[in-house]
């Protein structure tokens, strides 16, 4: 099930758009009217798509709340908005949504436009988390070990990088591993970083 | 000349008279006999005139120089013929009218022997000549008068020369002047001084006190030669080293006149003072060389006329120096001249060089002036520049903003055509829309489709009075509470009751506006209050009344109350009819980030809290 969110200062619309997405695909959605119910939806959602509208609370405040939820979230954006000038646009682009629908939009446009995304989504689960931040989970040194991990590094290999012996970074995999209730063994924490490696930043 | 003639006698005491003189005429030996006594001893000098019997003048003149007090007797035989008393330091009274300071004519007739008794007191302590000479007086008068009418032209010179200086400083103020000045009265008063003149005009009762003053008046033209050239040749600032020492010339004058004026005053001895001044001397040639090479090199082409006057100066003292060491007391008698005939060119150089000084001070101001005008026009012409290029500037980004303005204009009467266009749009697709589903309205005869299209068209209409409200220019960005509620509940009244028997109760104060963000879902909320309490609440009611009251909280806080009093039964019965009412009502009250409260008492009654 795909984790929708709706950023959307017109409830109206919201409801509209809530309608049509519940009927034509199969996902959960949350409604935000307002920057501040955005960011508390998106700790409570991890939603794997963001609709947002760029116009919130009388400001272009979309494309910043945008930008900074990228940060701390992994998802896709999907802007739909009725600015449709050559600037907003541009601005729009370098936060890099996945799609830019303009209002005026009925149920063809709206589903066309979510439908390709949303099937990315499914495809490659890149989405819907947060990233790790350090000193939530894990310390700084052990992000940048798994970091080292993604990028394909051995054990000797992380040690001579980070100028720390090899046993201080057997230690920290071990208490990486202890952190994730992986099995204590090397296959496990690899195949862990294969999967959420996206999530290191 | 009388000097080989005479016999002469000391008299120590001055105890003797005449007389007994005449009576005892061995006492007396040749003059070329007479030891050498004290300097202010009495002495009495003899000699016999035989006058001739053709002479051709009747008075013969006795004359000497310097001698402090003489007394002239003259006897025919034993009989005193006259008594006459003169000298140097004699009281004007004590002098017969045909006598001077310096000689007495004698009563002489012709071709008579007569007897000459002299007694003479030299008081200055020099040792007395007794150079007395028996002359015509015409011969006499003539000598006089060469020597009178010289120092006359020489004082002359120096009064004039006086004048000029001090009317100079007067004038200019220009210090250089007043030593000058001081210089010039020094030595002018000791050349006036030293030829007798001034005991003449000023002590002719008192000689002896009028002496006193020669020597000083020395100093004080010295002193003024001292400061001269002291600012002159700026010592002080230019040599200090030197100026330290040369200090103490002022100083040195004073000493040396006080010890003066206390000899002179208790002994009289002027030869003493004299020798004392004598050795003065050098030490002044030496002061006046040592500034004279110190300075040399660094002086200019008018501080150099100064030293010349200098060098004229020093001549000078040492030509009356080297004369007073031979001749003595007689050196008084040419002395005078010769400085005064010094005094004259020193005065000319130091003027010429003052002048010349003061003509560089005026080629210098002018120099400077030019240079400052020059500096100044430099200035004016910057200036000038400056102003232009500034105005130039100014110029340009007047046009700039000419333009800047025009474009502005233009644009704004664009934006104004958009808005106007846009507004037009607007209105007209609500219109539009408003008038589709009137018209649809009589067609869909089935009872709930009715009631939703009337539902819509109750929420056009809201829009359309939202649009009217907001988008008026002169009223700004906000919305009267009060005018709004009214003017859409006459509205919906229209649609739901048409025969208008539902009274509307209002308090609402006048002073409560909408922000423009909210208005809309405010009209939308009421609109749908409406809509429900005019479909269900009022069904076969007797008297249907809406209360809408609100009231401000806080600043930000707005609190309005809408109730009904109809059948509150009917909320039950058409529990589907609310599905689409009161989630929509929560739904833009959240929007609105407020709160809401359904209670029931006659009717139904919805409070709501929001932040305005």
């Amino acid at each position: 099930m795909v984790r929708i969110l709706i950023v959307e200062d017109e409830i109206i619309i919201a409801r509209f758009i809530e309608r049509q997405l519940q009927s034509n695909f199969n996902c959960s959605t949350r409604i935000a009217v307002s920057s501040a119910e955005a960011r508390t939806a998106m700790a409570d959602v991890l939603p794997h798509l963001l609709l947002c509208d760029i116009h919130l609370e009388d400001e272009l405040s979309g494309i910043h709340l945008v930008s900074e939820l990228r940060r701390r979230y992994a998802f896709e954006v999907i802007f739909i908005t009725s600015y449709q000038t050559r600037t907003i646009i541009e601005q729009a682009a370098a936060a890099n949504p996945a799609n830019y629908l303009i209002k005026p939009i009925d149920e063809m446009q709206l589903f066309a436009g979510v439908q390709l995304v949303i099937s990315r989504i499914q495809s490659n689960g890149q989405t819907g988390k947060a990233f790790l931040q350090p000193n939530t989970l894990f310390s700084d040194t052990e992000l940048r070990i798994l970091q080292l991990i993604r990028e394909k590094k051995t054990t000797q290999e992380i040690a001579e990088t980070l100028h720390l012996s090899r046993y201080t970074i057997k230690n920290h995999r071990h208490a990486i591993c202890r952190k994730l209730d992986l099995r204590d063994e090397n296959n496990a924490l690899l195949k862990w970083v294969a999967e959420n490696g996206v999530f290191i930043k | 000349m009388l000097k080989s003639h005479f016999l002469a006698l000391e008299d120590r005491k001055g105890t003797l008279s005449a007389t007994e003189l005449l009576k005892n005429p061995s006492a007396l030996v040749p003059l070329d006999a007479l030891p050498k006594g004290s300097p202010t001893s009495y002495y009495w000098l003899r000699t016999t005139l035989q006058t001739s019997k053709m002479a051709t003048d009747p008075g013969q003149v006795l004359s000497f120089t310097n001698l402090s007090y003489v007394d002239v007797f003259l006897y025919q035989g034993d009989s005193l013929v006259s008594h006459q008393q003169t000298g140097a330091f004699r009281g004007r009274n004590y002098i017969s009218e045909t006598d001077g300071r310096l000689y007495v004519t004698l009563p002489l007739e012709p071709g008579k022997t007569y007897s000459l008794l002299l007694q003479v007191h030299h008081t200055k302590h020099y040792q007395p000549i007794f150079d007395f000479t028996l002359q015509t007086r015409r011969s006499y008068y003539r000598k006089v008068r060469v020597k009178e009418s010289l120092d006359a032209a020489l004082q002359g010179a120096v009064c004039i020369f006086f004048v000029y200086t001090l009317l100079s400083w007067l004038v200019t103020r220009y210090r250089l002047y007043l030593w000058l000045l001081i210089f010039i009265t020094g030595l002018g008063l000791y050349a006036i001084s030293s030829a007798g003149y001034f005991i003449d005009w000023f002590f002719p009762d008192d000689p002896a006190t009028g002496w006193l003053f020669n020597k000083h008046f020395l100093d004080f033209g010295m002193l003024g030669l001292y400061l001269l050239v002291r600012d002159f040749w700026k010592i002080r600032s230019n040599y200090p080293r030197y100026y330290a020492w040369l200090k103490w010339m002022p100083v040195l004058l004073l000493a040396s006149s006080v010890t003066y004026i206390l000899i002179e005053y208790f002994t009289g001895n002027y030869s003493l003072t004299n020798t004392i001044q004598l050795w003065e001397h050098p030490l002044f040639m030496a002061l006046a060389i040592s500034a004279l090479i110190t300075c040399w090199t660094n002086l200019n082409h008018a501080q150099r006329y100064l030293a010349y006057g200098i060098i004229v100066i020093g001549c000078t003292g040492l030509a009356i120096t080297i004369t007073s060491l031979f001749l003595h007391e007689r050196s008084l008698a040419v002395a005078p001249t010769f400085g005064a005939i010094a005094i004259l060119c020193v005065f000319l150089l130091f003027a010429t060089g003052l002048k010349e000084e003061m003509r560089q001070h005026e080629v210098a101001k002018q120099a400077v002036l030019k240079e400052f005008n020059n500096l100044q026009q430099h200035q004016n012409i910057i200036l000038e520049k400056k102003v232009e290029e500034r105005t130039e500037e100014l110029k340009i980004s007047n046009r700039r903003l000419q333009k800047q303005k025009f474009m502005l204009a233009e644009r704004n009467a664009k934006i104004e055509t958009l808005i106007n266009e846009l507004n037009h749009r607007v209105k007209n697709n609500l219109q539009l829309l408003y008038s589709l589903l009137s018209l649809q309205l009589p067609i869909v005869k089935d009872g709930v489709s009715r009631d939703i299209l009337k539902g819509n068209i109750g929420k056009i209409r809201a829009m359309m009075l939202v649009n009217q409200k907001l988008f008026n220019f002169e009223n700004g960005h906000n919305v009267s509470l009060c005018e709004f509620i009214t003017e859409l509940a006459v509205h919906l009244q229209k649609i739901y009751d048409t025969k208008g028997q539902t009274r509307i109760q209002q308090n609402i104060p006048a002073g409560i506006q909408l922000s423009d963000k909210h208005t809309l879902s405010f009209g939308l909320i009421l609109s749908e209050l409406f809509t429900n309490t005019f479909k269900h609440a009022f069904r076969d009611h007797p008297d249907p009344c809406i209360r809408v009251e609100a009231l401000t909280l806080s600043d930000h806080l707005l609190q309005f109350v809408y109730a009904d009093n109809g059948n509150c039964l009917c909320e039950h019965e058409n529990q589907e009819k609310f599905t689409m009412g009161i989630p929509l009502i929560k739904d833009l009250t959240r929007q609105m980030n407020g709160q809401m409260t359904v209670s029931k008492d006659k009717g139904l009654s919805y409070s709501f809290t929001i932040p305005v």
